[in-house]
């Protein structure tokens, strides 16, 4: 396979992940409610889906066990947060160090044990026969496909259905949104937990389809990478995807520069996505505060408290 | 139609009494959460906390151990309550540590022939610079163009991690170990000494020292004032005409040197060599610590040995078999119930199916369902 196409091959497979968790961030975020324990979802999800599926030979029970994981952190974080209006940042960073160790508890006894691929690439018909692109995207594992399609339901579902206009109210103006009839509360758990659902799910894919092992923070920071996405997007669901694959193919080269026999410290290439991320993120947010706003959702971090409504 | 018969009321103002339960009622709940997650694994909760106990303060041995790992929870602690004061989340107290180590290590190596003292004292100011130094990449995007400082210290946790990584195995590698994560060893003058012939280093006095000098710095100085107006309310801090962002730019250079120092004290009296786990998650673990000790900086060398002790006791479990994460639980968990107590602490709590009582400060937790 020649470096491009193996280059955007990676690109999509290491971008999955960021794009699922990145998306259940974004829901989250819209209806208001930051949740910074991203990472420890993920871990917790990795974890708990790489045990289920090597225990039980079932990935799909594996997935469903990470995203019911990740959930349930989730759960707690708008228990705190939405129900009883604590500060979503403490929240969020004591979860995301909870999930850490709570995934380091689950894990333990199945730490660099392999298990094998259970999910095999589906090509899809047709599409797969073009020249070159096909088999990059249209020869992927079917969580693959389901990462694009959520990206462009939710984009739909953001702008042109009721929900969408719950979720974004409840963002940007949740007095007024509950004053008109929104369950602000409903959507805000709802959005919080999607998120915790997302992340269990990125962090199964990583464990039980990419690496295949578990081992303490499998992650490596991939959990904030998709906050930070978040920002790059401007709150947007459909530009999650170039940042998502960017990442992702920053990532790879660290694959791939060994197998070609390029000797760059793994160090430097390592650190790489992160300094390009940080760099890119500064450029961008001060591009998007120079022409005014952001796309932040206006009540972001701030709880809704029904008793001190004007 | 309502899920759970809880009402909710705000209360007017927190008892002092209650305010004081609320650590014991979070540590005691963290502890019976975690016993039920030791249960479930198979562990008798009571053995584990009691073999807990025993590594960490039970004996000289443990108990020194215990205060050496202090020392860095606790500056890692100090680094990230600083900051809070001005509404700052310094996430970045773990590549901070290990750049302050890093520079502390430049100097040990560039200057091996100085004497102990001399040395010594460089390397500090190093390691004081260095974590400054880091902290202010972050520091100055949030002071001019607002950019979330959340993402960008953590990100250099990464960042200064792989740097470290790459000095170890690259100019600064051990000769006589090739491939293994550590650089040659500092010069043996550059050793912190210990305490009046005990095993103690000088590393937790020197942390608390720190604590006592940053505490005065905030509570009776000038410039800690104008910090605490503008982390309490920035608009009377402009009113004031309080520069805020050279206030962000100053109070995160000092919370990196802190952490700096960390790194410092963790090179000179426990690991000896530059080490890409020098950090060991102190950093992190420090975020957990400063909201524990809440609004007290002096709290903050209890609950650094506190957490010290628990962090010793969770790697006497590992020898047993068991895994060291139980104590990162336990320090979530409690940390958790500290944040749900606080929250609570502020509401009557009344038990009622009835939702009779709609009159204006009542709340309903499923408030929503309507």
């Amino acid at each position: 396979m020649d470096f491009l196409s193996f280059a955007l091959t990676s690109a999509i497979v290491l971008g999955t992940p960021l794009i699922l968790a990145a998306l259940g961030e974004l829901v989250s975020e819209r209806s208001g409610v930051i949740n910074l324990s991203v990472e420890g979802m993920m871990l917790v999800g990795a974890a708990t889906g790489f045990v289920v599926t090597f225990s039980t030979g079932n990935i799909a029970l594996g997935f469903a066990a990470a995203a019911l994981s990740g959930g349930a952190l989730a759960l707690v974080h708008a228990f705190l947060c939405v129900g009883l209006k604590a500060n979503q940042i403490i929240s969020g960073l004591t979860l995301a160090l909870l999930g850490a160790g709570l995934a380091s508890f689950i894990g333990r006894d199945f730490a660099g044990l392999p298990i094998p691929s259970y999910i095999s690439p589906l090509s899809i018909p047709l599409l797969s026969d073009i020249p070159f692109l096909g088999p990059i995207f249209f020869e992927r594992d079917i969580i693959v496909y389901a990462a694009f399609a959520a990206v462009i339901i939710t984009a739909i579902v953001l702008k042109r259905t009721r929900i969408g206009q719950w979720l974004k109210a409840s963002g940007e103006a949740p007095a007024a949104a509950d004053a008109a009839g929104v369950p602000v509360f409903i959507v805000r758990y709802t959005a919080v937990v999607f998120g915790g659902l997302m992340a269990g799910i990125a962090g199964a894919y990583f464990s039980t389809v990419f690496v295949r092992l578990w081992s303490d923070n499998l992650t490596a920071g991939r959990g904030w990478i998709a906050i930070a996405l978040v920002i790059f997007a401007s709150w947007r669901p459909l530009l999650l995807v170039p940042g998502a694959l960017l990442f992702g193919f920053l990532d790879s080269l660290n694959f791939q520069f060994q197998t070609m026999g390029i000797t760059v410290s793994t160090d430097i290439l390592g650190m790489s996505p992160f300094v390009i991320t940080l760099v890119a993120l500064t450029i961008v947010w001060w591009r998007q505060q120079r022409h005014g706003g952001a796309g932040v959702p206006r009540a972001l971090g701030l709880p809704y408290e029904r008793e001190s409504r004007i | 139609m309502k899920l759970l018969p809880i009402y909710l009321q705000r209360r007017a103002a927190i008892s002092s009494r209650r305010a004081a339960l609320l650590p014991i009622f979070a540590i005691a709940t963290g502890f019976i959460v975690g016993a039920v997650v030791l249960w479930f694994s198979g562990v008798s909760p009571l053995d584990a906390y009691l073999e807990m106990f025993n590594a960490s303060f039970g004996s000289a041995q443990g108990l020194t151990a215990t205060f050496i790992r202090a020392a860095p929870l606790i500056l890692t602690g100090l680094a990230v309550a600083i900051a809070l004061r001005m509404q700052l989340w310094n996430i970045g107290a773990e590549g901070q540590l290990l750049l302050g180590s890093a520079g502390a290590t430049f100097v040990f190596f560039t200057w091996p022939n100085l004497p102990g003292p001399i040395l010594l004292v460089a390397a500090a100011v190093a390691a004081l610079i260095a974590g400054a130094l880091w902290a202010l990449i972050a520091a100055i995007p949030r002071a001019t163009i607002d950019l979330n400082e959340i993402i960008t210290t953590l990100f250099l946790n990464y960042i200064a991690l792989r740097l470290v990584s790459f000095l170890v195995y690259g100019p600064w590698q051990d000769p006589g170990a090739i491939g293994f994560a550590y650089s040659k060893p500092i010069p043996p003058q550059g050793a912190m000494g210990t305490i009046w012939g005990t095993d103690l280093t000088s590393g937790v006095v020197l942390s608390i020292v720190c604590v006592a000098i940053t505490w005065w710095g905030i509570e009776r100085t000038r410039w800690g004032f104008s910090v605490k107006i503008l982390g309490g309310n920035p608009r009377a801090g402009a009113y004031l005409r309080l520069n805020a962002k050279r206030r962000i730019i100053s109070i995160m250079a000092i919370s990196g040197a802190i952490a700096g120092m960390a790194g410092f004290i963790q090179l000179t009296a426990v690991t000896g060599r530059l080490q890409p786990d020098i950090a060991a998650g102190y950093g992190y673990t420090g975020i957990l610590v400063a909201f524990l000790a809440g609004r007290s900086l002096l709290m903050i060398p209890v609950v650094g040995i506190f957490f010290s002790a628990l962090i010793q006791g969770g790697y006497s479990l590992q020898a047993q078999g068991l895994s060291s994460s139980i104590s990162t639980v336990l320090q979530g968990l409690i940390v958790l119930f500290i944040l749900l107590g606080g929250v609570a602490a502020t509401y009557r709590f009344r038990w009622s199916w009835t939702s009779s009582n709609s009159s204006s400060g009542m709340v309903n937790l499923n408030s929503g369902a309507r």
